[in-house]
């Protein structure tokens, strides 16, 4: 039997994988051993008790005496919220200098080539740091702050502007904008199916945009008492109320969009280079124009060789988006290792690190991977 | 497969070998090692900071060199480590420092996951405000922006309890170091900039362009026992540290200094002091050091008094004055152990 090729490469495979679980089990075994003798606890019950920390900037709700599981939460909302914030604006931002680095202007081209080469080769700490110093650099001191409108001011301590108040729950407002994109959505669905059955396509949706004015007319008249305008006043030694856009948020979307961006960049640009000159040739016979060609012809067939160098962009987009802190905007990693800080319990802590980053980097490679098969060539 | 097999035993020798080194003595290890790794702030002057020459200097500088000169005889064989607030603890814990001299609040979470072992400053939190804002309660801190380091310090919690006992509201910005919460308070960013009463006077003293303008608010809602920390399970190197810091106390108690020592030791004739400086021998035997360990201390360092007035007091530009941080004589709190 041990002459048979394939069952030498069976038990081959069988004692190399028992082998892999050996060593598991012993690095798992030794490590429990050696955190015993050190005194250090092991459990996640922590994440039960109350965080007793503070987090500065939440988009979800949030108070010290939440659970530490919520803060772990919280600090990921934060996260999520700065890399979707970046991925989006850096990814159109990244579209255009591609394009304009393909530019036949000088100038325009340069600009998107100094754009790219400033993105690409300085660490992109140095540039967090350098963009929040500039804060400081430019922008006047809270009593000195520049007006750009009436209530809407921009200092050192930021940008504050008027908010629209709300003094009852918040249900029928975010209610009412879902219903008004469900119905925009399927306006523009319908007029789409129509357009393909037809061939002419139906004023749809500028009928629904404008029953969804009408709807929002009514709905403001209705709920005109509970509505106030919040303007935002200075007191003492800055503004407050109204609605404000901290330098820290400000810097970190600034800094990592315009960092993401140049690399972005790159990748439209070889992508559209890699669309053959005859595609070019043939949308210009048919007597479309250099936007049209763009749009109808080359990035599409350009969006085959970006997508794939795009998605391990996004990816780094999620993981540089920890770099938050040294501009002050606290994100998940902070906010875990100030949970470690304060319980510590480092192993776990450190393993929810990997563990979570590793499931939102994997969701969205999964969600790129399936876009790609989308749109990639069909064989057949 | 041969090789496979050959592998995996290596592997596993490899790994009760590591399991083994790691359960060896501290004390050991160092001595192995050859210097003592300190666990340092990543810059507050006066109490940790490299000097013009990049050498380490400030109260918990000497504190750990003092560690130093009673294991090694020699004061310079200690090399720091900078951490934050975050890292800290773990560093300890996994041993990668071998003292903890960074202002770390003693509290019983933290001496559960770490050793503490001497009480060798004890701080409040402050507050660095402009004068301008004219904060002179607690209530005057409605509504102001306060600048700090996050991560789960003690300060944290003392802003908590100002706002709670006070019934007022600051907003908080956080940052990942103390230097550029420092940074972005001087830049206008915030109304104020918090973090330990010592720490809070290093900053203005050393890098406020105009340390005048600079007022310093002192709620009192917290007193921290900031302590020397090691990991835990070696019962002889807490010794060391905790001896080697109560080296510098006693003499202080005993007027003996890094200048007279030589002095004293010639000529003292009571027995404690004899024996503790080396005269006679037998200090040195329980802790396996030279007899000359509490004279390596006082001389090479210097007694606490030295210490503080160098690196914080009169001898300083932060000129602090030493509050608790006193012989109980003297109004403090710093009690000398017998050496008997």
């Amino acid at each position: 039997m041990l002459q048979d090729v394939r069952f030498r490469a069976i038990i081959v495979q069988i004692a190399l994988l028992a082998g892999i679980a050996a060593l598991g089990f012993m690095l798992f075994t030794a490590t429990a051993r050696n955190l015993e003798l050190r005194g250090i606890p092991l459990g996640f019950g922590f994440l039960w008790r109350p965080a007793n920390f503070q987090i500065a900037e939440t988009i979800l709700p949030y108070s010290s005496s939440d659970p530490n599981w919520w803060a772990a939460v919280v600090g990921l909302s934060n996260s999520l919220f700065i890399s979707v914030l970046v991925i989006l604006l850096a990814s159109v931002i990244g579209l255009f200098i591609g394009i304009g680095r393909l530019s036949s202007n000088p100038l325009v081209s340069g600009l998107c080539r100094v754009w790219v080469e400033v993105a690409r080769n300085t660490p992109l700490v140095v540039l967090l740091i350098f963009n929040y110093a500039l804060w400081w650099e430019i922008l006047p001191l809270a009593t000195e702050a520049w007006k750009l409108a009436p209530g809407t001011h921009i200092s050192v301590r930021g940008l504050s502007m008027p908010a629209l108040g709300w003094s009852t729950s918040t249900f029928a407002p975010v209610a009412f904008v879902g219903v008004s994109a469900v119905i925009l959505a399927g306006a523009s669905y319908a007029a789409r199916r129509r357009q393909i059955e037809t061939g002419s396509r139906p004023a749809y949706v500028s009928a629904a945009w404008l029953f969804v004015a009408v709807a929002a007319g009514i709905f403001l008249f209705a709920y005109r008492d509970v509505i106030s305008l919040d303007i935002p006043e200075f007191r003492r030694a800055n503004f407050a109320g109204g609605w404000s856009l901290t330098p820290e948020l400000t810097t970190i979307l600034i800094g990592l969009t315009f960092y993401t961006a140049g690399f972005i960049g790159e990748i439209v640009r070889g992508g559209i280079l890699a669309v053959r000159k005859g595609q070019w040739e043939a949308a210009t016979a048919l007597g479309l124009s250099r936007g049209q060609t763009y749009r109808l012809v080359v990035v599409p067939l350009a969006l085959r060789s970006i997508v794939p160098p795009l998605n391990s962009q996004y990816i780094n987009v999620v993981k540089n988006s920890t770099l938050a802190i040294v501009v002050g905007y606290q994100d998940f990693m902070t906010v875990v290792s100030t949970m470690i800080n304060k319980t510590s319990h480092a192993i776990e802590g450190v393993a929810i690190i990997l563990g979570v980053f590793l499931a939102v980097n994997l969701a969205l490679s999964a969600l790129l991977n399936a876009y790609n098969r989308r749109i990639a060539i069909v064989e057949r | 497969m041969k090789l496979a097999i050959q592998f995996a035993a290596a592997m596993a020798t490899a790994m009760i070998g590591a399991g083994s080194a790691n359960a060896q003595s501290i004390a050991d290890k160092v001595r192995e090692r050859g210097y003592v790794s300190c666990g340092a702030s990543q810059g507050v002057p006066g109490l940790s900071r490299p000097d013009d020459k990049g050498v380490w200097t400030g109260f918990d500088v000497d504190s750990c060199r003092a560690v130093a000169a009673a294991f090694f005889g020699d004061s310079q064989k200690a090399q720091f480590v900078p951490l934050n607030a975050a890292q800290r603890i773990p560093a300890v814990q996994t041993g990668e420092v071998d003292v903890l001299s960074r202002t770390t609040t003693w509290t019983y979470t933290r001496d559960v996951a770490v050793r503490f072992v001497a009480i060798n400053l004890v701080d409040g939190d402050a507050i660095m405000l402009r004068k301008a804002l004219n904060v002179a309660k607690a209530a005057d801190l409605d509504g102001l922006t306060i600048c700090l380091q996050g991560g789960g310090s003690l300060v944290e919690n003392a802003l908590d309890i100002i706002e709670q006992s006070n019934q007022v509201k600051v907003e908080r910005v956080y940052f990942d170091s103390t230097i550029l919460a420092r940074d972005a308070y001087f830049g206008g960013r915030c109304d104020g900039y918090m973090s330990d009463g010592f720490a809070i006077a290093g900053q203005r003293a050393a890098v406020a362009g105009n340390p005048d303008e600079h007022a310093i608010f002192q709620s009192g809602a917290t007193t921290e026992p900031l302590a020397l920390a090691i990991p835990r399970g070696d019962d002889r190197w807490f010794d060391i540290v905790r001896y080697a810091f109560n080296a510098m106390v006693w003499a202080e108690d005993r007027g003996i200094t890094s200048q007279n020592v030589d002095e004293i030791a010639a000529s003292a004739t009571d027995g404690e002091t004899r024996k503790a400086l080396g005269v006679d021998p037998g200090i040195g035997e329980p802790l396996k050091l030279d007899d000359k360990w509490i004279y390596n201390v006082i001389k090479q360092v210097g007694n606490y008094g030295e210490i503080f007035a160098r690196n914080l007091g009169e001898d300083s530009p932060l000129k602090a004055e030493r509050r608790f941080n006193a012989l109980p004589r003297d109004g403090g709190i710093l009690f000398p152990i017998p050496f008997k």
